[in-house]
């Protein structure tokens, strides 16, 4: 007896993956190939932003302090982090207006888009790809889009689609840092310059299109000129960069990696986002952490990090939980530490940095979106706090977005929902 | 489009007409002061242009007409005044609706699904490459990837849809020009054994038979030997397999494939291993990356584990005879690897790109220049219009000949260089990553694309495409037979799979995995059943044309022997070795789709269950009730698996009648009598396992009033609806099928597709047929 079966899952092919790197990611701008740190003293106080998002929440309980203000007393998570006290500031309390729907909820930690009454179809443009889009254009890649496991990210264009998100260290580091050779990079600039007169014929094909179909597929046809249009553009910038040496630094390709844990890509990915700041190769990073994540690599956890985030107040899961949290903070902290002792223009890198790590999860175990955890830090403010709001009656944490925004020098009159900037934030 | 201001007065004059109800019934709870729900009547306009306001208007119009507002509590409305009201509002809405159906369509421009794209290049190309991993994710609208509105475009997607159509051309090309990969080995058991340097966790070769044992140790089963150095398809046999100690029963195991190491954890199931005392060949077909091996044991963790026998990360046999030490073992004889190339030959490769020319024709442009441009024309605009799903103008075809004709200058292979780089913008146009569709009745090649998406999820084949070509798909007798062919065909098991992947979300099947120590018997071959099993039963539904009432109630069920024993049926005469069978179940046995363990498990957190989130999926999966999101702001239930309190008590106590009752009386009976089943879909009676566990109350009442004690009296209950599950299902396939749901004016074409299947037998086929007929199926 013979039975065939037939396997649907695919995973990619090596050889897929390691294509096309110079028009997949990055994709900078021509106009400004401005060196590091050009801009002196007189620009705005804060230049880059790095937002590290979470799909499960932190336990709040353990993040939370229980008083407010600058003697907060430190909660178990923020323990580890006291020696950098001073360059962080913890807001509880606050969350997104009108975003609800737990998981689904992922696209909106940086848009903060509302998505009540299932408004959902259409993201507004996260707070990354909104400064990337005005500012990105300085630096060799606009933006980096990062993601510990899976290609989901928090980061949304203007259209309203996801950028997808790069999983893998060693290509990021690639991308970044290792010179290709000169047959390769003949490759790209041919995959280049044939991919320009692709969208040459694909222009001219949305146009045609638009005499063919009706007006209800205007909107539609709208976003191919728009998309077209980036490409090109990046397409044209990337030329440019295609023999540009990339930046030197003193790192090795990240090799050996375990590829089943959450953290240790953590660790390797903030690593490269600290070198790519550095060198100047970009200013706007996001990196999420995604809920289809495993960790493997702490002792004493022997059960999914998903399954923990939904502990049903079980104390061994919630211990279990615990440590995989305080694990993926602490990477955070040795980020920010980091960043403290680079210099900058002015100050350490982390004065012109803001880093944020947030989730849409306010409480996993029961998928609510209110009271979000942030902590936030860098950007010249004045940290050593908690601010807290109400938990009952949440602040809106826009306001927290606009900040950056001013922060970067983008007069923004509102970001999403917000309706100021953050109180008690300066 | 001023159609409403035409016929029934301005839009000032309806709302005029609207008062006298809403400030009898509605005003008291939405208005300016107390918005309910965060709906304001008072203030709002009647401006049915506005999408925004149409929808609102269309809520207010389904609250009134389904009797659930005002709410149950509240005075009626005047029966007279309710009426008018309806009339009032439903003629405006309409027109507006139907006028805004005729000049825009309801679709806008649909765009294929990621894994619409890579059937379709395989199946226009040839070439079996995973492509779908290549494009952003889709997400979802309405339940489904393909809603059109709930797509957006980026320069992101169009640099991977030129990432991926490069990747394609070039297999393709290389298939057509280059050396075909080829492999082919058998492994004998010795040479399975782990020669390598590392832990050794492979399987014990004892006389001629391999045989892989119950061991936990992670990669335990890899065979180093099999390793693959090209990636690409390749059959698999297992010769000659059978179970030790496996008795009148199975032994269950997986095969799968993966690097095996601990830099690169991630294993990709090939399929379950049921072996049995009667030795058999197992065959699988899979997708293998280079450096990927095959690893094969025993998973069924309901079975005694053997010890590693070494210690550290290693595996001993020495002195050891785990067949007597009672182990339930898989053993084989050979496994035998090919290099397969499943969806065409190199000979049809060739064909798909150029057709029935020579391509040694168009290699070089020596000989007639003007013969070899022809060549080149003839192939891009076959290719053209096999990609576009429709005959081509020359008009539409002189931008990507111009380009052949700019790329083949200079280029050392002129003409093939020229048609590839053709291809390569055909597989970028909106004409091929769309569905073009011009407002009004489709054409006959839109609905041969319609009908082949829908059932599977690629591109016409000649048939359908030559019955466009003569206009007679327009006629619903050739739409019937086709959907009757295509269903037959293999290809309809993709409809089957990313269907259900959308409409009962099995897609998150591994979202969380269930918590080990409280779900002991939970296993991977289980996991993998429930899907096989959920899968297979809608195919049997539609195939075998059953009534649609066997979503919630059904007198049979579609189980292998692991899962059967899972679910706790010891009095099945199942046949080993049988796979997955159709059984009959007796009386008191779960039934119907809703209690599957896939249901239950995708319903479920891993930890702990939620009547809501079971509620809902009930309620707008199977019985079609529209379900608001809830407020923002609200405090949600933190679930306590303690045991001592039930989910349903911290609802109850959660819960502000008032407010909530409207959506909760909807969504809590489902989700209640769901109550009978774990996160894995185990029934139980209690909440935990200690004396003091909370017990579980699967009663409730439906929103029309009926009460259930359990389970089963919801069951009785909702398959006396037929006509609400034919109507959810229809709206589902429609919404799957075209790319946007239903709208407010298709209401009487879904009622027709529901009545016409009242005589016969509520056959879900029939819906199918049905849906294929009707008007918004044929329209944009």
């Amino acid at each position: 007896m013979k039975n065939v079966y037939f396997n649907l899952q695919k995973p990619l092919s090596r050889r897929a993956a390691l294509r096309n790197a110079g028009i997949t990611m990055g994709l900078p701008f021509l106009d400004a190939m401005t060196p590091a740190f050009a801009a002196g003293s007189s620009g705005p106080p804060a230049k880059r932003f790095v937002g590290v998002s979470l799909a499960l929440g932190l336990h709040g309980p353990n993040l939370v302090p229980t008083n407010a203000g600058e003697k907060y007393e430190p909660s178990p998570y923020l323990k580890s982090l006291q020696d950098i006290r001073d360059q962080f500031t913890i807001v509880s309390g606050s969350s997104h207006p009108g975003v609800v729907g737990g998981h689904t909820a992922e696209g909106s930690i940086f848009s903060a888009c509302p998505n009540q009454r299932g408004a959902t179809t259409r993201n507004t443009i996260s707070l990354d790809q909104l400064m990337a889009k005005h500012l990105g254009h300085e630096t060799r890649f606009p933006s980096l889009t990062l993601n510990t496991g899976s290609e989901s990210s928090p980061s949304y264009t203007e259209n309203g689609a996801m950028v997808p998100a790069t999983t893998d260290p060693v290509k990021v580091f690639a991308q970044l840092f290792v010179d290709d050779d000169e047959k390769e990079q003949d490759r790209q600039a041919e995959l280049i310059r044939s991919g320009r007169s692709v969208m040459d014929v694909i222009s001219a094909e949305a146009k045609a299109l638009e005499r063919e179909v009706g007006k209800g597929d205007k909107e539609k046809l709208d976003s191919w000129f728009t998309s077209v249009r980036d490409l090109e553009s990046r397409l044209q910038a990337n030329e440019a960069w295609v023999r540009q040496p990339k930046p030197k630094v003193d790192a090795e390709l990240p090799r050996g990696l375990n590829k089943g844990d959450a953290i240790t890509i953590e660790r390797a990915m903030l690593e490269i986002v600290f070198l790519a700041l550095q060198t100047d190769s970009t200013r706007f990073v996001t990196l999420h952490i995604p809920g289809s994540a495993k960790v493997n690599s702490l002792e004493g956890v022997d059960q999914g990090y998903h399954s923990l985030s939904h502990h049903g107040r079980d104390e061994e899961k919630i211990d279990q939980l615990a440590l995989v949290e305080q694990a993926v903070i602490d990477e955070w902290g040795d980020f920010l530490r980091k960043l403290d002792s680079a210099p900058g223009t002015n100050g350490s890198l982390l004065d012109e940095t803001m880093v944020i790590m947030t989730s849409n999860l306010g409480n996993a175990s029961s998928h609510d979106n209110r009271n979000m955890p942030v902590l936030f830090a860098g950007g010249g403010y004045k940290h050593g706090r908690h601010l807290a709001f109400d938990q009952k009656n949440n602040y809106p944490l826009p306001n927290l977005y606009l900040n950056s925004l001013h922060r970067l020098g983008l007069e923004f009159e509102t970001f999403s929902t917000s309706d100021s900037e953050m109180d008690g934030l300066v | 489009m001023a159609t409403a201001s035409c016929t029934i007065g301005t839009a000032e004059d309806v709302r005029e007409q609207l008062e006298p109800l809403l400030s009898e019934s509605c005003y008291e709870c939405h208005d300016d002061a107390t918005d309910k729900g965060d709906l304001n009547l008072l203030d709002l306009a009647f401006d049915p242009e506005s999408e925004a306001n149409f929808e609102i208007w269309q809520y207010v119009y389904d609250r009134i007409e389904s009797g659930e507002m005002p709410p149950k509590d509240e005075p009626r409305p005047d029966k007279k005044l309710a009426t008018a009201f309806l009339e009032d509002l439903e003629k405006p809405l309409l027109e507006v609706d139907v006028a805004k159906k005729l000049a825009e369509g309801r679709v806008k421009s649909r765009r294929l699904t990621r894994r619409e794209y890579e059937y379709t290049v395989h199946d226009l190309l040839g070439i079996d490459i995973p492509l779908e991993i290549l494009l952003p994710a889709d997400g979802e609208t309405n339940h489904f990837e393909t809603v059109a509105s709930g797509q957006h475009l980026s320069h992101f997607n169009l640099a991977r849809y030129l990432e991926a159509a490069d990747l394609a051309l070039e297999d393709a090309f290389g298939r057509v020009f280059g050396e075909e990969g080829k492999f082919a080995k058998t492994f004998k058991p010795e040479e399975l054994k782990q020669r390598t340097s590392g832990n050794n966790r492979s399987p014990q070769a004892r006389g001629d038979i391999a045989i892989s044992w119950p061991m936990r140790l992670q990669f335990y089963g890899r065979m180093h030997a099999t390793e693959v150095r090209e990636p690409g398809f390749y059959r698999i046999t297992l010769k000659g397999v059978h179970g030790i100690n496996a008795g009148s029963g199975s032994v269950w195991g997986t095969l799968s494939s993966g690097e095996c190491s601990s830099d690169s954890p991630m294993m990709n199931l090939i399929g379950l291993v049921e072996a049995t005392s009667e030795k058999r060949d197992l065959i699988f077909e899979a997708w293998m990356n280079d450096e990927d091996k095959l690893e094969l044991k025993p998973n069924d963790l309901t079975r005694k584990t053997a010890p590693s026998g070494a210690i550290g990360g290693n595996v001993s046999y020495k002195g050891r005879n785990l067949e007597k030490e009672g182990y339930e073992g898989i053993a084989w004889k050979e496994i035998r690897m090919e290099r397969i190339y499943p969806y065409a030959t190199r000979g049809e490769v060739k064909k798909n790109l150029f057709g029935d020319i020579e391509p040694e024709k168009l290699k070089s442009i020596s000989g007639s220049k003007k013969r070899a441009d022809q060549f080149l024309k003839d192939s891009i605009r076959s290719f053209a219009e096999r990609a576009f799903r429709r005959p081509v103008t020359d008009e539409q075809l002189a931008p990507y000949i111009d380009l052949a004709f700019t790329e083949a200058q200079d280029a050392p292979r002129a003409n093939l260089a020229g048609i590839k780089a053709a291809y390569r913008a055909i597989l970028c146009s909106p004409r091929f990553l769309t569905f073009v569709e011009p407002p009004g009745k489709l054409d006959d090649h839109a609905l041969a694309a319609r009908l082949s998406y829908m059932l599977w999820n690629s591109m016409p084949d000649r048939e359908l495409r030559s019955l466009a070509d003569k206009g007679r798909l327009s006629d619903y007798k050739v739409r019937h037979g086709q959907v009757n062919r295509l269903l037959a065909d293999p290809k309809s098991g993709r409809f089957i799979q990313s269907f259900t992947d959308q409409w009962l979300n099995l897609k998150e099947i591994n979202f969380t995995a269930p918590d080990r120590k409280l779900y002991k018997t939970f296993d991977p071959i289980v996991q993998e059943s429930m899907l096989q099993e959920t899968r297979e039963f809608v195919k049997q539904l539609i195939t075998a044309n059953l009534n649609v009432k066997n979503l919630v109630d059904s007198d049979f069920a579609m189980l292998n022997e692991r899962l059967a024993r899972f679910y706790g049926y010891n009095d099945l005469s199942l046949k080993p070795g049988g796979g997955l069978q159709k059984v009959s179940l007796g009386e008191n046995q779960r039934s119907g789709l809703v209690a599957q363990g896939a249901i239950l498990k995708v319903t479920a957190d891993g930890t702990t269950t939620s009547p809501v989130v079971r509620g809902v999926w009930v309620g707008e999966r199977i019985l079609g009730l529209h379900i608001p999101p809830p407020p923002p702001g609200l405090p949600a239930v933190e679930p306590d698996i303690r045991g001592a309190v039930s989910i349903r008590d911290q609802l109850d106590k959660h819960r502000n009648s008032e407010s909530c009752a409207a959506c909760h009386v909807k969504i809590d009976p489902a989700g209640f009598a769901l109550e009978t089943f774990d996160p894995v879909g185990l029934p139980r009676t209690k909440y935990g396992t200690r004396k003091d566990s909370a017990s579980v109350d699967p009663s409730g009442i439906t929103p029309e009033g009926e009460k259930f004690a359990d389970f089963t009296g919801w069951q009785k209950i909702y398959r006396g609806k037929p006509d609400l599950l034919a109507e959810n299902f229809a709206n589902h396939l429609l919404t799957y099928a075209t790319g946007a749901p239903p709208g407010f004016s298709d209401r009487p074409d879904v009622d027709k597709i529901v009545e016409n299947v009242r005589d016969k037998n509520y056959g879900m086929k029939s819906i199918v047929h049905g849906v294929v007929a009707s008007e918004p199926f044929r329209t944009k």
